[in-house]
């Protein structure tokens, strides 16, 4: 006796195939992608989080390293504790920046070293004004200072002495010419800013050397710059009216460095393509799928969206450790390997596998060429789409209406 | 009439089941890994009144952010030992499983106040393996099956613990795993073959 519910129609001869809607595939699809975004939007999120503690590791590092330099002098003064000082005839103040990144297991931080050339003239009379000997004082943290030379007056050595924030010599003024010509070298590290003083009547500043983003900042704008490549080089001139005294934040000229690094911007960037490029691959499955006339259940499109978003979690664990573009070159070609192989076995046919693959690979090169040209990307990327839509197109266009 | 019975048995395992029962799954992983996080807070107040020494505070809480993963693998092997072994696996029995794997973080709360981290993420976790594995035992009468559930639950608690004290490597070698897992699950759905609307893992 059968119960009444196991009478069941005989199964469908396995020649017959339920037909597939592919308008409520295609639906079911989209709502994938926005499901799928959510895995993108968690990997922004965790990039962001690290990008901050990055920030706070870098800026430990930096204060052990060396804080912003700020270069104050030379000034002549009575003695130390006077208020009044005479700023030199001339002054010339050329400073050489060596940029260096500082590795603490994933982290990085960006310091420099700079090497300071300073010279210039103090007038022999306004300096009797002060007495007999004068005090010259240089100011900057000397406990950032890796190399000292000493004073040079008209070939007359005389050594530097050290307090916390300034260094100073004092000048005999007996036997000395009528322009008192001083020069003297230190080198100094520090990290964020490095910012000159123009203290004299007349004044040149230069700073030059290589760093991946200097930016010019202070009292006036440098009169020349140039930018070649990473190496960079800007030079500032002033003169002082009479009677005219700057106050302390006046007359500071310099630049400003990135202490971070922009490695986890990149990669924030590269994510704001994974919803193109998770809909541009689903279509081209979805366009295998009508033209073999083999369905491939959404499940294996689900796994394919979630490997498409696992290269953005493999590219921001590489980035930490490689540079950005091994890393990027490493975890799309695991992806496309990864969905190569499977739409090889899933299709049973090497070629279209292949294709997939290479359709992805080109992909992920487009993609990389639009981070590189900043300037161009939306360009270069709207005439992207409008291929890519010409291809689907053609593509469809092989699709028999049955 | 006892051999058509047998042949036109309705189809259990259908893509249908398989689409309903993952997002059962991924429900019941949703619900508990929220009641996990709130363990979490209940840790850091238990840290702040001195009861959990240490930095143990931070192990025990990335190991409850891992709740989610574990829950959800570990049901969806489930329905892969369900499909393979033939043994049906009911919502509650998914559910209660999914419970243990829940208490699994607040028993090493509660053991970390007393011994250090490691000692007690192993006593747990092997207590845990096993309440689990002698439960798919019951339910599936089949040794294999429980050594399989054994195996993959033991695997994810040692990468947890390997996640837990890499600390900044941890990224590099979860999105790794994450990668083989995608690997392993396609290796699956490849192996997962449809045979008169019913799925058959071959």
């Amino acid at each position: 006796m059968i119960p009444v519910n196991t009478i069941i129609p005989p199964p469908l001869p396995s020649e017959y195939r339920k037909p597939v809607s592919y308008g409520k595939k295609i639906f079911m699809m989209g709502l994938m992608c926005c499901v799928l975004m959510f895995g993108v939007l968690a990997i922004w999120l965790m990039s962001y989080s690290r990008e901050t503690s990055n920030k706070e590791v870098a800026v430990s590092i930096v204060n052990q390293w060396g804080k912003s330099v700020y270069i104050q002098g030379a000034t002549a003064k009575e003695n130390l504790d006077s208020a009044e000082w005479v700023r030199p005839q001339k002054f010339d103040c050329k400073a050489e920046v060596e940029t260096k990144s500082l590795h603490r297991s994933i982290y990085e931080a960006e310091v420099f070293t700079a090497n300071v050339n300073m010279s210039g003239t103090f007038d022999r009379d306004s300096l009797r004004a002060l007495g007999d000997t004068v005090v010259l004082e240089l100011g900057v943290i000397t406990k950032q200072i890796v190399k000292l030379n000493p004073l040079k007056i008209c070939e007359q050595e005389i050594l530097w002495h050290k307090s916390d924030y300034y260094l100073f010599a004092k000048v005999k003024l007996d036997e000395l010419p009528e322009t008192i010509e001083f020069s003297t070298y230190f080198e100094v590290r520090g990290s964020e800013a490095l910012f000159i003083k123009q203290i004299g009547e007349n004044s040149t500043v230069t700073i030059n050397g290589e760093a991946s983003n200097p930016s010019y900042n202070g009292y006036s704008l440098p009169i020349e710059r140039s930018l070649r490549g990473s190496r960079f080089s800007a030079k500032w001139e002033d003169s002082v009216p009479d009677g005219v005294i700057y106050t302390d934040e006046l007359g500071f000229v310099g630049t400003n460095f990135l202490v971070g690094v922009d490695r986890y911007q990149m990669v924030e960037r590269s994510m704001k393509y994974s919803f193109i490029i998770i809909i541009l691959t689903f279509i081209s499955v979805l366009f295998v799928e009508i033209m073999r006339k083999q369905p491939i259940p959404l499940l294996n499109y689900f796994l394919i969206g979630a490997a498409l978003i696992i290269f953005y979690s493999l590219l921001l664990s590489f980035v930490e450790l490689i540079p950005f573009g091994f890393s990027y070159l490493i975890a799309s070609a695991m992806t496309v390997v990864l969905i190569t192989g499977y739409m090889w076995k899933i299709l049973q046919s090497r070629k279209l596998g292949l294709s997939i693959g290479s359709v992805l690979s080109l992909m992920y090169l487009f993609c990389y060429i639009m981070l590189s040209i900043s300037t161009y990307a939306l360009l270069f990327g709207s005439v992207l789409l409008f291929f890519s839509l010409a291809a689907m197109m053609y593509a469809s266009l092989k699709i028999k209406n049955s | 009439m006892e051999e058509t019975n047998e042949l036109y048995r309705e189809p259990k395992y259908t893509m249908r089941w398989l689409g309903l029962q993952t997002l059962y799954v991924l429900g019941i992983s949703i619900v508990l890994a929220l009641i996990a996080s709130g363990l979490d807070g209940f840790a850091l107040g238990r840290q702040e009144s001195g009861l959990l020494p240490g930095n143990r505070y931070e192990y025990v809480s990335q190991s409850i952010t891992y709740c989610f993963a574990v829950i959800a693998i570990t049901s969806m092997s489930l329905m892969l030992i369900e499909v393979a072994f033939r043994k049906g696996i009911n919502y509650l029995q998914y559910g209660l499983i999914g419970c243990a794997l829940c208490l699994f973080n607040l028993l090493l709360l509660a053991m970390s106040e007393k011994m250090s981290f490691w000692i007690a993420y192993i006593v747990v976790s092997a207590m845990t393996i096993a309440l689990v594995s002698c439960f798919v035992m019951g339910l599936t009468k089949n040794i294999k099956a429980a050594i399989l559930s054994t195996i993959i639950l033991a695997v994810e608690y040692g990468l947890i613990i390997v996640l837990v004290y890499m600390g900044s490597m941890a990224l590099l070698i979860g999105s790794l795993s994450l990668f083989v897992l995608i690997a392993v699950a396609m290796y699956f759905t490849l192996k997962l073959k449809v045979e008169n609307e019913e799925l058959v893992l071959k």
